[in-house]
């Protein structure tokens, strides 16, 4: 059998998204996935730095250690999850040429029998919003087990991890 | 018996920033004759640029044991564990049920040249955890200093493996004269990692490795040139 392949695709400035996609991604592990673990890039990163001089060493950080996710990756994947920081949304500048793509894959037919799920945050309104933007590119969406308070904790967000491997293995063996 | 395994014929992949000779077959290289030896699934002889190094990644079921030689490296993992590792220092990642971590050149100049061996666990679904010691370079000067072991050993600065397997390291003078005595029916696999030594007569240098097995007494010699081994006592 070979694994399952899930790819986690973030945004964070301050690294706190970048270690709840973390958690996530150790859950896919632990239902031995393979793991791809993808940064979307800054629109304008010098803009972003002087916005957010706080977070200059977690940015830096982060821009040296992530590669923004390709077309090939999302092909590649049996999962689609995506971890947006409070308050952001699917149309926003960061997000959007992401959820084209996508929308395009998903147009294609090429995200048939793929799973989605969003990482969760404090944000509810924000998390919904991602879950009915990856549910409209056709792919079919994990949620958590836990419930809404509990789960924008990184145990939570493991818990997730799993539960979106062992879905994406249902479906494939269905 | 005793294996020689010359560091000319190691697989090797240049990825530009990496330069990485593997002993064992790994990633792109596959030798079907070189699968590891004993536990010992792994060993990367790896030298990385400045500022360059392997974003987030996962490991599954390995005790995953690196040394550095030179330079720095910088480490996270999704234990929270935030660390440099540099020369004279062990860490050992055992990745159990599942670790993500990212491990970078810690300098924005000088490169970093580490040894890096994965070590198969005696069981599997461990918990994860991370160890790292720093040791005087006095204790592994002329001796075998113990830097790796199975958990339970009663040894002072030492890190633990979830394997009946010991990792030492020494610098061998030229002159000097180190000896390790294999028990009845263990194993070794002897890495060169700087310099040129004589492990039982046979000479090696840099990157050269050894299997030794059914031999009471290993001997590593400094050969009037000197250098610094990596020792492996296996089941």
């Amino acid at each position: 059998m070979s694994q399952l392949v899930v790819l986690v695709t973030f945004y964070s400035r301050s690294g706190a998204t970048e270690t709840r996609a973390l958690s996530l991604a150790v859950g896919a592990v632990q239902e031995r996935a393979l793991i791809r673990l993808r940064r979307l890039p800054d629109r304008d990163a010098a803009l972003v730095l002087a916005h957010s001089p706080d977070h200059a060493g977690a940015l830096e950080r982060m821009w040296k250690e992530y590669v923004p996710p390709t077309e090939t990756d999302v092909r590649g994947a049996d999962a689609v999850v995506v971890a947006p920081t409070s308050r952001c949304d699917p149309a926003s500048a960061e997000w959007s040429s992401y959820f084209e793509v996508l929308h395009s894959l998903g147009a294609a037919g090429a995200l048939t029998g793929k799973v989605g799920a969003v990482v969760r945050n404090r944000d509810g309104a924000s998390v919904q919003r991602f879950e009915q933007a990856l549910q409209a590119t056709g792919l079919s969406i994990v949620a958590p087990g836990a419930p809404p308070a509990d789960a924008a904790t990184p145990e939570a967000a493991t818990a997730h991890g799993r539960r979106v491997v062992t879905t994406a293995r249902r479906r494939n063996q269905d | 018996m005793i294996t020689i395994r010359r560091s000319e014929d190691r697989g090797h992949a240049d990825r530009g920033w990496l330069q990485s000779h593997h002993t064992f077959t790994f990633g792109s290289y596959h030798d079907p004759n070189h699968m590891g030896f004993r536990a010992l699934r792994v060993l990367n002889d790896d030298r990385i640029a400045a500022d360059k190094g392997f974003g987030p990644h996962a490991h599954r079921d390995m005790e995953i044991v690196t040394y550095v030689l030179d330079g720095a490296l910088a480490h996270r993992d999704s234990m929270n564990e935030r660390h440099t590792l540099g020369p004279n220092e062990i860490q050992t990642m055992s990745a159990g049920t599942g670790v993500v971590h990212s491990e970078f050149n810690a300098s924005e100049s000088e490169p970093v040249h580490l040894i890096q061996t994965w070590i198969e666990p005696s069981a599997e679904d461990l918990p994860p955890s991370y160890q790292q010691i720093a040791f005087p370079p006095e204790e592994k000067r002329g001796r075998l200093r113990l830097l790796a072991a199975p958990y339970g050993t009663e040894a002072p600065g030492v890190t633990f493996i979830h394997q009946d397997a010991r990792m030492f390291a020494t610098e061998v003078g030229p002159d000097d004269r180190v000896e390790h005595r294999l028990a009845s029916g263990r194993h070794a696999w002897a890495q060169v990692v700087r310099g040129s030594i004589a492990l039982n007569g046979t000479s090696l240098v840099e990157g050269d490795g050894a299997a030794v097995s059914d031999e009471e007494l290993i001997t590593l010699a400094g050969n009037g040139v000197g250098g610094e081994v990596l020792l492996f006592d296996l089941a």
